[in-house]
């Protein structure tokens, strides 16, 4: 099933889903980004988690196309471990459209087995070909 | 007992070119065409690639991590909104200046700015002192 945020509504659970941090993931996201702490050789970093939590709602939706992400909240509750088993879960708070764009805030959580591990909220537009409201984040 | 002190958070610069920007891509796996080297960025309202809002915001992480070591990853907390795209290639520096202590937490005002003093992201960021 593919997500379209154009037709949501406060309530979806857009996206619940399992997933786990790799080593190899997390290399890769070291190489990207140019961080280098020796802390990431047995934990995840924050924003990896997050980023990568993102990657499975993005693998939901229906297309990347106009889709800008202009807010974001986050708590960590602890620190996860590499190859942890983890659940990513995204709920729609609210929905709206202005000036043809479709304005989507999200509650993002992530939990394990021992209980919750990460919250927030995520704030995404969703601007189809015309509409007229600038990116002003 | 001594209250601990916040620490002083140091400033984290990078460049943000196209390579960066597509192993970011692929590492987040988040390949949205406006952030490669694709038509569709060309023919956007940017007229070129713009780095994805949440390796802008790791700049800001990797400088709390400096700071608060694994206090970071086990009680951090970020709220960010983003001002402006960060188009590439640009420099992108983090700060975060340092708000108050409440209760052990330590608040800092979160910045990234690109070489030309433009802001792409602003908010605030948090983490406990032990």
């Amino acid at each position: 099933m593919t997500i379209d945020l154009s037709r949501v509504a406060a309530g979806d659970v857009l996206a619940d889903f399992e997933f786990a941090v790799s080593a190899d993931d997390v290399r890769d996201y070291l190489d990207a980004t140019g961080e280098a702490n020796d802390l990431w050789e047995t934990h995840v970093p924050p924003l990896a988690l997050g980023a990568l939590v993102l990657a499975g709602l993005i693998a939901r939706a229906g297309g990347l196309e106009g889709l800008v992400h202009t807010g974001q909240q986050i708590s960590f509750h602890r620190a996860v471990a590499i190859d942890e088993a983890l659940g990513g879960r995204f709920t729609v708070i609210s929905h709206s459209k202005r000036k043809g764009v479709y304005i989507n805030a999200l509650t993002l959580e992530i939990s394990s087995d021992q209980g919750s591990v990460a919250e927030g909220r995520t704030t995404l537009l969703l601007a189809p070909e015309g509409a007229t409201e600038p990116i002003d984040g | 007992m001594t209250a601990a002190t916040p620490p002083t958070i140091e400033p984290v610069t990078r460049l943000l070119d196209q390579p960066r920007v597509t192993r970011y891509a692929e590492a987040a796996r988040d390949d949205n065409p406006i952030h490669l080297d694709s038509p569709e960025a060309r023919a956007g309202q940017f007229g070129r690639p713009v780095a994805h809002g949440m390796l802008v915001l790791a700049l800001v992480s990797e400088a709390m991590t400096t700071g608060f070591g694994l206090r970071w990853a086990a009680g951090g907390e970020l709220r960010v909104r983003w001002r402006a795209p960060a188009l590439i290639p640009t420099t992108v520096t983090a700060r975060a200046e340092l708000r108050g202590v409440k209760d052990g937490v330590a608040s800092y005002d979160v910045t990234c700015e690109d070489e030309q003093g433009e802001m792409l992201l602003s908010g605030t960021a948090s983490a406990p002192l032990d």
